[in-house]
């Protein structure tokens, strides 16, 4: 029965409509992720009123099109010009753009365009896979143990400091800090807010990303007054970024095992996704000495894993009817909108819309790292350009993604602020990383804490799982700490 | 050394507002005060921790050796003296104040257009016939911005009192 629904949802995927629907999707898809401010989610709300009239399956492929190649397109921006496209790009920055400035735009690029298309289409298989273990699984994991995955990504925080751990530790306290920011989760307690209606509900994720990364860099480079990079190097293009995601696999298959699992926490993100990758990548790394100079490992391994994440989300939106974002609440949305229920009822009686979105996911992925390979070595010439003719556009780009936010002006004055203390903190050498990490794992522990402790009191330390990923991330921090201490 | 006492001016600001957050944890209830406390004291002992480390380099004289290993993060290379970096650092961002008033006075297209030009005469030295067309490139941007993604302006002054052809 399962083989059939297979081939089913690929018959039904393989009519020249939804596979139309799929390639406007990915084209959607691609243009949306560029823009740094908007992507899945926008895409989305713009989307949905108009996809009732294309039947459940069209919907699925324009939908699933576009989501699974959002995270492909942020990276252009990421890479050529330090603007994170999204929260899943900021890891990609710290590698990505180095490389561009270096003269090796081409290569990073199609290093991170092929990562993220094996990342995606892996997932997707993961996806499948795991449709028939899913459900006894999340029997076993609950509230504590999505708060020990929490730790465990902090945990990475020893790691992403590099040689400056004491600067690092601090920057996550500065993310913590500005995390809770707003509303309590669980309660109704506004903390920090100032007496300002706009700190209410938090500070925007995409001006932390926009902020501490997009405006200092870009001010750096406008100080600078020099292009991103002073030249093309030879022999450094795409082909040799191709080369180096087939050298690297063994990376690459624990980048998508790192996204698939981190998209199936409820909560976590391609943002988190990619930074556990990225710290991953650094900690299993003989030789560190190139993270954060431009190491085309620092871009394989968060782009393939933010892909990837996208499969992974899609196993509790899709098994048991939990989403696992606002963008899968949204996916939900639509499938309710046809009378689908995702979840069991999913499972047994629709198997085959089941399938079509998981083709629907390795296609997009495949087409989407096409398109965006045809079109690296015209991209990468960006970093070519002057940067007093090229920062008007980026700052431009930048207060236009910050304004999409919660459209206040609270946004842009949040940007500024928080661009100037972005620049100095990479002045004065105090890692951005761990902040962002911080910020984005504060309060979704401190949500799952807060449900752990009420269902079960500080028992819930004592679950087995909870032990396990503890353990884990006890080791994961003391071993980042060992080597930085190794290192002096 | 002037490196090391803006550093110690960052650490004792950071400082500050982790004590000042402390504070404000402190009067939460258990239950929303529980993050903000621990947040709070971590941060606070570290600053103090660097702090000290950091004001005994500078009695003692001792330059702060050079970071090896790895940087998880893009490094600066100005090849100028701490003022000028700073000087230069506040001129340029000084520009983004300068577009958040004009979009405040004249809306967001007419204040992107003014700040186009103001920029590339002044830091790129173009001429005007490719400032035109930059203009031109700037404006077909927000086009697309506009009809295809329905994006959000912030609104200016001239806006709320001249009913513009674009609105």
């Amino acid at each position: 029965m399962m083989i059939e629904a297979v081939w089913a949802g690929l018959a039904i995927l393989a009519d020249p409509f939804h596979m139309g629907m799929l390639l406007l999707g990915v084209a959607i898809g691609l243009l949306l992720g560029v823009l740094p401010g908007i992507g899945g989610l926008v895409g989305f709300a713009l989307m949905l009123p108009f996809v009732y009239g294309l039947g459940v399956a069209g919907a699925i492929a324009v939908l699933i099109g576009m989501v699974a190649v959002t995270v492909t397109g942020d990276t252009v921006t990421s890479i050529l010009l330090a603007i994170p496209g999204g929260a899943g790009s900021v890891a990609t920055v710290i590698d990505g753009h180095p490389m561009a400035r270096k003269g090796e735009a081409s290569r990073a690029l199609s290093a991170a365009f092929v990562g993220s298309a094996i990342g995606g289409v892996l997932g997707a298989v993961i996806l499948a896979a795991s449709m028939p273990i899913a459900l006894p699984l999340i029997r076993h994991l609950g509230s504590p143990e999505f708060f020990m995955f929490c730790m465990l990504g902090i945990s990475m925080v020893s790691v992403l400091s590099g040689s400056s751990p004491l600067k690092g530790l601090i920057s996550a306290g500065i993310g913590l800090m500005l995390g809770s920011v707003g509303l309590a989760p669980g309660s109704a307690v506004a903390r920090f807010d100032l007496g300002i209606l706009y700190l209410y509900q938090g500070i925007p994720i995409i001006l932390v990303a926009l902020g501490f990364f997009g405006v200092a860099e870009c001010i750096d480079l406008m100080m600078s007054g020099t292009p991103i990079a002073e030249a093309m190097s030879l022999g450094k293009g795409t082909l040799m970024g191709i080369k180096d995601v087939f050298r690297e696999m063994p990376l690459v298959l624990r980048a998508t095992a790192i996204g698939t699992y981190i998209g199936f926490v409820p909560g976590l993100g391609t943002g988190v996704a990619s930074w556990l990758a990225y710290g991953h990548a650094v900690q299993s790394a003989k030789d560190k000495s190139g993270f954060g100079h431009g190491d085309v490992r620092g871009v394989i391994a968060p782009e393939t894993a933010n892909n990837a994440e996208r499969g992974g989300a899609l196993i509790p939106t899709l098994a048991f009817g939990v989403p696992g974002s606002t963008t899968m609440a949204l996916f939900m949305m639509a499938l309710l909108m046809f009378g689908i229920y995702p979840g069991p009822d999913m499972m047994t009686k629709h198997m085959d819309l089941v399938w079509v979105i998981i083709w629907s996911l390795a296609i997009a992925n495949v087409l989407g790292a096409l398109v965006c390979l045809l079109l690296t070595k015209p991209l990468a010439r960006i970093s070519l350009i002057p940067i007093h003719i090229l920062a008007p556009f980026v700052l431009m780009i930048l207060i236009l993604g910050a304004f999409q936010a919660t459209q206040h002006w609270g946004d842009l004055i949040v940007l500024l602020l928080l661009g100037i203390v972005g620049w100095t903190m990479k002045q004065l050498g105090f890692p951005r990383p761990p902040l962002v990490v911080a910020f984005v794992l504060g309060p979704i522990s401190e949500s799952y804490l807060f449900l752990s402790m009420q269902r079960w009191g500080a028992a819930f330390l004592l679950r087995p799982w909870v032990v396990g990923i503890g353990l884990v991330a006890l080791a994961s921090l003391i071993m980042g700490i060992r080597w930085q201490m190794r290192k002096k | 050394m002037t490196l090391k006492i803006i550093t110690i001016s960052f650490t004792s600001l950071i400082a500050i507002i982790a004590a000042l957050y402390l504070w404000e944890g402190w009067s939460l209830p258990v239950v929303p005060g529980v993050f903000p406390r621990v947040a709070g004291v971590f941060t606070l002992i570290l600053c103090l921790l660097l702090l000290v480390r950091d004001v005994r380099r500078l009695i003692s004289g001792r330059t702060v050796d050079a970071e090896t290993g790895t940087r998880m993060d893009i490094q600066s290379d100005h090849d100028m003296s701490v003022w000028a970096t700073y000087k230069s650092a506040l001129a340029n961002f000084a520009w983004i104040p300068i577009i958040y008033i004009a979009i405040l006075v004249l809306g967001f297209h007419i204040a992107m257009i003014v700040f186009f030009v103001m920029y590339l005469t002044a830091r790129a030295r173009v001429r005007w016939f490719p400032i035109l067309g930059l203009v031109v490139l700037m404006a077909g941007f927000l086009l697309y911005f506009d009809t295809l993604l329905h994006a959000w302006w912030p609104e200016g002054l001239i806006e709320r009192w001249v009913k513009l052809p674009w609105l």
